[in-house]
């Protein structure tokens, strides 16, 4: 299933949990092999039922989890740490650090790469701007709504400059009109700045709206089930999805997980 | 194969009896590391004398019986002082923490009291009852107090007030509502306050009884330090410590069991 | 509906003080009550000689040293020990074991070695606000929410970044207030230190004014000392809010 030479190579990785009580015991397959390709550009989803393991994928193709078996490579290049040159993370909750202001927080990870502060400044400005957050500046993260904070995190993980963006559920504790909102945003930036995203979401909908592809995970132990190629064209608007083309991928995307979800 | 810190698992904290191993084997080593350096230095007869020379004062002091009668007298004040401490504390709390307007006005000045030295007051009870049991047991009952009455003002001003409306609306009696939720509501925190209030009385008696006082474990402290009794000085001190941790260690476990129970 | 909280407790306090001057008036145990006038006389003439400065100046020494004391020596050791689950479990409970008795019967001990002078009550107010000062700084590394940790980290944070961007700002907090409370303890422990063996400061002027009998005197001393204690507490108070000004309901 592996386009040679993609951006993103995953070969043969599996997360196995050790029990607590030696070897074999009690042990959890969380991912078992799981080989694909993600060329570079593309928007990718990852979808399956809890507990399949998309999260933990993510997490090995972002270097903050070791895998079990296997390797992953980003430019032919193995990872085994964060590597937040080439990679940025979004996280489910937006981990925004409370003490800072919303501009600060932009800067934090070019920060962290002891960029010069003059830099630094210009890159956050450039990417509060992006994400519409200008007149937030100064505000704190307390006083920021659930959806802007997602959308202060999605800011600072771009200003790091990365070229591959993976994004883990990040609007799962919005509700569903901020969840559209951000997805058309996303879209909007990954049209201007033609990054490499893979998304994992929950929703059958968002995938559908937002992926050029979108990789189907079983339940536990998750393996790599389908593979679903989008029909829709692109630019994509808002009313894309009241399209024929998107029930049918919504209907191919089901049945792929139908089974999935029936057996939980 | 990762490099970077992991980020799956966080270390988990050492199991009782590890702690403990490690407790008790720091000790030894501390109390030995102790005595050779007292040993070497002529000058730890005035502040730290050997563990070898405390713990024939300890015996002497567990033996004496004249030491005995005083920390009778000491556990007495002590207890009479709680005693006091949390009746006068419930009841003023209940009657503050019942009454909205009430608690608004006083509570800063009761939480401005707990917190001001209360080292202030002792000349007042020494004028005012004496130097004997029943300044001690006040000026130590005077101490715990507050913590009870704070407690309760805080136990009753956490009430869900849904509760009590939809209680009311259901036709629950004044009595009801008291038993079913907010005497429930109180009890941890009026456990709590006691708890604290008990340490806070033991604290209060003996500073009394160190300021001025013909009986007493203060008055004993006094004594052995006052004739420069360095190891026996040390062995009280030990003593009671020892007492309040245990006493307060008891009281925890206690507290903890009633909480399970109550849930 | 009624007065502001704050008009009823001024209301309160002077109904309280008028009621207590009624009774001087009425020469009620008049050695217990001295009227509101003799009381005013005397801390004036406490004020006028500077004995009333030169004893407040000592102890606001005594105790701001303490503080500083217990800091230089609790911060580091309550972060140090904070970041490290086994030695939390290790440590905490033996502090918190040590804390729950009366420090208090510490002070013949210290006098004996030290005197009378200043240095046992900084010591000895060192000693009652390291507590707070260290187990507050212990529990204010172990609130970390491990997610900025995560973050951080995939963001390429180094170790050190990790301690000094996100563990000590999210610890600043529980700082702040355990320093708020080792000030309060110090003032009580230095107090107490000064009335029972001291030969200056706030706490021994309180006992020889006591020996002597000048209970109006002793009165204003007890409400000034009060006041000012409120004072202080409630501007650390303030000074602790703008350093969790940023904390949420989360």
């Amino acid at each position: 299933m592996g386009h040679p030479g993609g951006k993103i190579q995953v070969d043969h990785v599996s997360k196995v949990y050790p029990g607590t009580r030696g070897a074999g015991q009690g042990q959890v397959t969380a991912l078992a092999e799981v080989s694909f390709a993600v060329e570079e550009g593309i928007f990718a989803s990852l979808i399956g039922p809890s507990g399949c393991g998309k999260t933990t994928l993510l997490f090995m193709i972002g270097g903050l989890t070791a895998a079990s078996t296997g390797t992953i490579s980003v430019d032919g290049v193995a990872i085994t740490g964060p590597r937040p040159d080439k990679i940025a993370i979004v996280f489910q909750n937006p981990t925004l650090l409370p003490w800072r202001t919303v501009l600060d927080n932009i800067t934090y990870g070019l920060e962290l790469q002891r960029v010069a502060v003059s830099r630094r400044r210009r890159v956050a400005e450039e990417y509060l701007e992006l994400v519409g957050l200008r007149e937030f500046r100064r505000a704190l993260p307390r006083e920021l709504s659930g959806g802007m904070r997602q959308r202060v995190a999605l800011a600072r993980a771009l200003a790091l400059g990365a070229e591959i963006l993976l994004l883990d559920e990040p609007f799962g504790s919005l509700d569903e009109q901020t969840r559209i909102m951000l997805g058309a945003e996303l879209l909007r930036i990954w049209e201007a700045t033609r990054k490499t995203i893979l998304l994992v979401t929950h929703s059958l909908s968002e995938a559908v709206y937002l992926s050029d592809r979108i990789y189907v995970f079983s339940r536990r132990p998750g393996r790599l089930k389908a593979v679903v190629d989008s029909s829709i064209g692109r630019p994509r608007r808002l009313e894309v999805m009241t399209t024929e083309a998107f029930r049918t991928d919504t209907k191919r995307l089901w049945d792929s997980l139908a089974e999935e979800f029936q057996a939980q | 194969m990762i490099a970077s810190p992991r980020v799956s698992a966080p270390p988990r904290d050492l199991r009782a009896a590890w702690r403990v191993a490690v407790w008790l084997t720091a000790a030894a080593a501390l109390v030995a590391a102790w005595e050779v350096w007292a040993r070497m230095t002529p000058a730890s007869e005035y502040i730290l004398p050997a563990p070898s020379r405390v713990l024939p004062a300890l015996i002497a002091v567990l033996g004496d019986r004249a030491f005995w009668g005083h920390f009778r007298v000491t556990m007495v004040e002590v207890a009479l002082g709680v005693l006091i401490a949390f009746w006068a504390g419930l009841f003023v709390g209940l009657s503050v923490g019942t009454r909205a307007y009430l608690r608004e006005v006083v509570d800063p000045i009761l939480l401005g009291l707990f917190s001001a030295p209360k080292i202030l007051f002792l000349p007042l009870f020494m004028l005012a009852f004496g130097i004997d049991v029943l300044q001690k047991t006040l000026f130590g009952a005077f101490h715990g107090f507050f913590v009870v009455a704070v407690n309760v003002i805080g136990g009753l001003a956490q009430v869900d007030r849904e509760l009590v409306t939809a209680s009311r609306s259901m036709g629950a009696t004044r009595g009801q509502i008291w038993r079913h939720i907010l005497v429930p509501s109180i009890i941890p925190l009026l456990l709590a306050g006691l708890r604290l209030a008990v340490g806070l009385t033991f604290l209060g008696v003996l500073v009394a009884e160190l300021a001025v006082a013909r009986a007493g474990l203060g008055f004993v402290l006094n004594r052995a330090a006052d004739s420069g009794n360095v190891p026996r000085l040390f062995a009280l001190i030990l003593l009671i410590g020892a007492t309040a941790v245990m006493v307060n260690g008891a009281l925890s476990a206690y507290q903890q069991r009633l909480i399970r129970w109550h849930g | 509906m009624r007065l502001h909280p704050r008009w009823g407790r001024l209301l309160l306090l002077v109904a309280t003080a008028l009621l207590y001057e009624g009774l001087a008036r009425l020469q009620i145990r008049p050695f217990f009550f001295p009227p509101l006038e003799k009381i005013a006389t005397e801390l004036w003439a406490g004020w006028q000689t500077g004995q009333l400065t030169r004893h407040l100046v000592t102890s606001g020494l005594e105790i701001g040293v303490s503080v500083l004391l217990a800091a230089a020596v609790g911060l580091p050791l309550g972060l140090i020990i904070g970041s490290s689950p086994t030695l939390v479990s290790l440590v905490e409970p033996v502090l918190l074991a040590v804390f729950s008795t009366p420090l208090i019967i510490l002070y013949p001990l210290l006098v004996v070695r030290l005197g009378l002078g200043s240095t046992s009550k900084i010591i000895f107010g060192a000693l009652y606000a390291f507590f707070p000062i260290i187990l507050n700084a212990i529990a204010g590394m172990r609130a970390v929410d491990r997610d900025w940790l995560v973050a951080s980290l995939s963001m390429g944070a180094r170790p050190l970044d990790l301690v000094i961007k996100v563990r000590l700002p999210a610890a600043l907090p529980a700082i702040t207030a355990g320093l708020r409370l080792g000030l309060g303890l110090a003032v009580i422990g230095v107090l107490a230190t000064e009335y029972l063996a001291g030969v200056r400061g706030v706490g021994y002027l309180l006992q020889e004014t006591a020996a002597r009998f000048n209970v109006a005197y002793l009165y204003a001393l007890t409400v000034l000392v009060i006041a000012l204690v409120v004072v202080l507490n409630t501007g650390a108070t303030r000074l602790e809010a703008r350093f969790s000004h940023w904390r949420s309901e989360l």
